[in-house]
């Protein structure tokens, strides 16, 4: 009988055994890392991938904000073996002497010394080529802004840390800002520890880029022309709201932030708020349309200064002119007669339609830091009627630039306030573009009363502030000369100019305010009307707005 | 005799259990490195075409910058001043009107194009550089013109 050689079995199963346990230990391993969860990796270098930051371009495709790459050149001292050499190659490409380069990498105890905080990715690639022992190139993401000052205040600008300020960086930076991704170890190490990163959308603006730079170069030019302080300049679409061009100055170089003035990184068109003036009384007049206690056709008789609760309002040129009507009172901007329209109109109506028209709230663009003004509300404890008289010609409260823009666009646009905005546009990130919609926030006024407004500032244009008109256009507009604060009272020679206005006037397109800080002219119509005209013809050219048969000058067709 | 056979037969069964073992191992570890050395590979591919797409959208955003540079309408206008050319002169300025409807009077009214345009030639050949307009008057086809 066969005895089995007994020896040979418990030898067969011990390699038996230690061969499967082999082989499940390797599918244990394959199944711990098929599982184990993103995260677990304790000891292996984790890389921070980031996502692009998204652009920003013009309504037409033009670049305003963009990535730039850039690297930052770093040495091993410590690793170096021929320092003089090293500088010798390294010196040139980043445009500096080798001696400045051998200082750099005196300690060779050194692991790390600075050599160049920024150099292009065209040098770094000539570094890169070296090849040197102790060489060391980081890539750094920096933004760049192609039109420079030009658009600062609606870009604003991304700081080197990454932190982003002002502008349309600053308002949809959840929009433009990248989600980083993260790879743990070596790629092919572990497959699950790399997570993508995801780039940031693009967004486009509803300015238009060639009139942005031709407004700002007008602007400068009449700062400087009336040696005044500042200036702004928004030019408006009022059937939608979108902002087309918004300049103020002075303004800073958002590539080089850190050299510019920190004061100047506040937009003035929303961050800055002053008296309006005389641009206030057209909205004075269609409060006053709308609830009927006046309409186109009533007169009043101007006594030259009128006295209300205990304050007496004056005309500016401290003259009476007798019976007028609607049409002179806005073409001379006659104080007296908005006080009369006012006082008719009431507190609480005046008020309301001021609220409506939107002063006192933001207008809520999608640009960060905007003040929603100060008016005196019939309600407040420090409200008294004499706050009626000065608010009806606009003094005595305080608004925005847009916010002026946007009350006088409800009245181009038959009476309905649209929400200005500034972004047109998001780019997806599957490439489909989703446009903003449009936004009516309320009717103001009927459409009746828009065009009777509307009829009245074109006569303002046709027969008196004819340095606004425009050739072959009609337009409707109002001049506004405000004083400034001062301590108790008001600056006795400093004044701001502006002036508000559309065109054409029986189909407005857009809509144009015109403010200049203390000029050294100091009407409105001498100032701010020239400057409109000038930018309202570069708008005719740019956007390509047909004329409306007007001819100019003492046309005022209506 | 049978029994040095069983043994044989036992003794081949362990070497072929050793064999098979020997095997499984064998297979098991090319697998692995297999797959790990794809995974490798598949990476440092990975990395090189990162490094490329790097390098590309450094290009990209390179050139999207310096395009919007040159293209900044100032920049244009300063290349269009040195090369001589400007804005139009107020005097060189033309209104257009449309013609009417009647083609007799369109006639005539081209006819007074064409002089006015032969007229404002003669003008441009000592008012350089402000020529412009006739050449977009010639274009326009209008069929009336008069000065502003």
């Amino acid at each position: 009988m066969f005895t089995p050689d007994r020896p040979d079995y418990p030898r067969l199963w011990l390699v038996m055994a230690a061969a499967a346990t082999l082989v499940v230990m390797l599918g244990a391993r394959l199944a711990f890392l098929a599982t184990r969860p993103p995260g677990a990796h304790a000891g292996q270098p984790t890389f921070t991938l980031h996502g692009a930051r998204g652009s920003i371009w013009d309504r037409d495709g033009w670049l305003l904000a963009a990535n730039r790459y850039a690297y930052a050149v770093h040495a091993a001292p410590n690793v170096i073996q021929d320092p003089a050499s090293f500088a010798g190659e390294v010196a040139p490409l980043l445009g500096t002497s080798a001696a400045t380069v051998l200082a750099a990498i005196a300690d060779e105890n050194s692991a790390w010394a600075p050599l160049s905080h920024e150099v292009s990715p065209t040098i770094a690639g000539q570094l890169r080529r070296l090849a040197l022992p102790g060489l060391a190139l980081e890539r750094i993401a920096r933004r760049a802004y192609p039109l420079g000052s030009t658009a600062a205040h609606l870009t604003g600008f991304v700081l080197d840390d990454g932190r982003v300020a002002y502008g349309i960086e600053a308002g949809a930076d959840h929009l433009l800002r990248g989600n980083d991704g993260r790879m743990v170890g070596n790629y092919g190490s572990n497959p699950r520890s790399y997570m993508p990163p995801r780039n940031g959308m693009d967004i486009v603006l509803s300015v238009d880029r060639d009139l942005q730079v031709g407004t700002a170069d007008i602007l400068e030019r009449a700062v400087e022309y009336q040696r005044a302080t500042g200036g702004t300049v928004i030019v408006l679409e009022p059937s939608t709201g979108a902002l087309l061009a918004s300049v103020s100055v002075p303004a800073y170089d958002p590539n080089d932030y850190a050299n510019s003035h920190a004061e100047r990184f506040r937009d003035a068109a929303i961050a800055e708020v002053y008296e309006p003036g005389s641009v206030v009384k057209p909205l004075t007049l269609a409060a006053a349309f709308q609830a009927g206690v006046v309409n186109e056709r009533s007169t009043y008789v101007d006594t030259g200064s009128i006295e209300v609760a205990g304050i007496t309002v004056t005309n500016w040129d401290h003259t009476p002119h007798g019976a007028t009507d609607m049409t002179r009172l806005l073409q001379y901007s006659l104080n007296v007669g908005a006080v009369h329209v006012a006082t008719a109109l009431g507190a609480e109506r005046f008020y309301a339609a001021l609220a409506d028209f939107g002063f006192g709230a933001p207008t809520g663009i999608e640009l960060p830091g905007e003040e929603a003004g100060l008016v005196h509300w019939p309600d407040a404890p420090d409200w008294y009627p004499g706050h009626l008289a000065t608010n009806s010609f606009g003094q005595g409260l305080a608004a925005t630039p847009l916010q002026v823009a946007t009350a006088i666009a409800a009245i181009a646009n038959d009476g309905v306030l649209m929400a200005p905005h500034v972004v047109s546009s998001v780019v997806l990130e599957s490439g489909e573009l989703r446009p903003v919609a449009p936004r009516a926030v309320r009717r103001v006024v009927s459409t009746r009363t828009a065009h009777a407004v509307r009829d009245l500032m074109t006569e303002v244009v046709a027969g008196r502030v004819t340095q606004a008109a425009v050739p072959g256009y009609s337009v409707a507009g109002k001049t506004g000369t405000s004083e400034i604060p001062h301590g108790d009272g008001y600056h006795p020679e400093d004044t701001i100019a502006s002036f508000v206005g559309f065109l054409p006037a029986n189909a407005p397109r857009i809509v144009v305010l015109v403010k200049i800080d203390r000029p050294r002219t100091s009407r409105g119509n001498d100032v701010a009307a020239p400057i409109f005209a000038e930018v309202a013809r570069l708008a005719i050219q740019t956007l390509g707005i047909p004329p409306d048969g007007s001819h100019g000058i003492g046309s005022g067709n209506s | 005799m049978k029994a040095l056979a069983l043994g044989l037969v036992a003794r081949g069964g362990t070497v072929a259990g050793l064999i098979l073992a020997a095997a499984v191992l064998t297979l098991a570890g090319l697998v692995w490195l297999s797959v790990s050395s794809s995974l490798i590979a598949a990476g440092a591919r990975i990395d090189r075409l990162h490094h490329v797409r790097a390098t590309l959208l450094e290009s990209r955003a390179e050139a999207l910058v310096a395009y919007a540079r040159a293209t900044d309408p100032r920049v244009l206008e300063h290349r269009a001043a040195a090369l001589g050319l400007g804005p139009v002169v107020p005097d060189g300025a033309l209104a257009l009107r449309v013609a009417p409807s009647d083609p007799a009077e369109a006639g005539g009214a081209l006819g007074a194009l064409r002089s006015r345009r032969l007229a404002v030639r003669r003008e441009s050949r000592t008012a350089a550089p402000s020529s412009a307009p006739l050449s977009r008057v010639a274009a326009a086809g209008v069929a009336a013109v008069s000065g502003d």
